[in-house]
């Protein structure tokens, strides 16, 4: 399985395209992580709980992504965008959506 | 009595606030350093907006990073609000988190065994927008392809 974010795969020969897939998840923030963020909000600077967050959720849009792009038979998928939307106050959703193909 | 006890308060107060003013001073000179290291040696893998003729795409690289602005600078940011202008604290911040998120999308790229990343997109995401401190934390997420 490969991934691109460019509309063409050097290496390989695309076959065929199998059209759009797309994975998302929604993720609200975790209260202990909230709590050391609070500290870390006054001296400012990196808040890696909320970092690992974003990952994860990236990871696991991506990953669903990948499945659906699977089950339509696929074994790449190219021009992969990521985006996110507000759901709540405390929640996000994010998106990774790319043109499933066939490659060889 | 009840003077001294007022007094020692309000020091232990400044005490605090300037203790927390110096750490935040110290922890961001501290971040900019490793930056500059880390972005010395990483000055080989090549970044480029657009694609690029290669031999082999190795996939999708992608990094994020959540950052906040410090209390004395959103304090600052708030004065700002009345008067207009620019913050320059504010504006390095979100500098520095680029910078930190390019890096590890680098390291991602050098691990990939690629000699560089094509196609590098800026987003930045987002928390839920009712959170009063959603305003001053930034999660940046840089992504692109990485190809030898």
């Amino acid at each position: 399985m490969i991934c691109t974010n460019t509309e063409t795969l050097s290496g390989y020969r695309i076959v065929k395209h199998l059209g759009l897939v797309s994975g998302s998840t929604v993720r609200a923030k975790h209260i202990g992580r909230d709590f050391m963020a609070g500290l870390k909000n006054l001296v400012g600077g990196e808040l890696r709980g909320y970092t690992e967050l974003m990952t994860e959720a990236r990871e696991e849009a991506y990953l669903r992504m990948l499945e659906e792009a699977k089950r339509l038979g696929g074994n790449g998928v190219i021009n992969v965008r990521f985006s996110t939307a507000s759901i709540s106050q405390s929640a996000s959703e994010i998106l990774a959506y790319g043109t499933a193909v066939v490659i060889e | 009595m009840s003077l001294t006890l007022l007094a020692l308060e309000w020091l232990i107060l400044a005490l605090v606030i300037g203790l927390a003013f110096f750490t935040s001073r110290w922890l961001r000179f501290r971040h900019l350093r490793q930056l500059s290291l880390a972005e010395a040696r990483l000055t080989k893998i090549q970044l480029h907006q657009h694609s690029v003729d290669c031999q082999l795409s190795l996939g999708l690289v992608a990094s994020e990073l959540v950052i906040s602005l410090d209390a004395f600078s959103t304090f600052g940011l708030l004065l700002l609000n009345l008067v207009g202008g620019s913050s320059r604290m504010a504006n390095e911040l979100l500098v520095r988190a680029r910078r930190e998120a390019v890096v590890r999308l680098k390291r991602e790229a050098v691990a990939l065994g690629a000699t560089g990343i094509m196609q590098l997109r800026f987003e930045q995401l987002t928390f839920g927008s009712g959170d009063r401190r959603n305003q001053r934390r930034f999660c940046i997420q840089a992504y692109g392809t990485a190809y030898r």
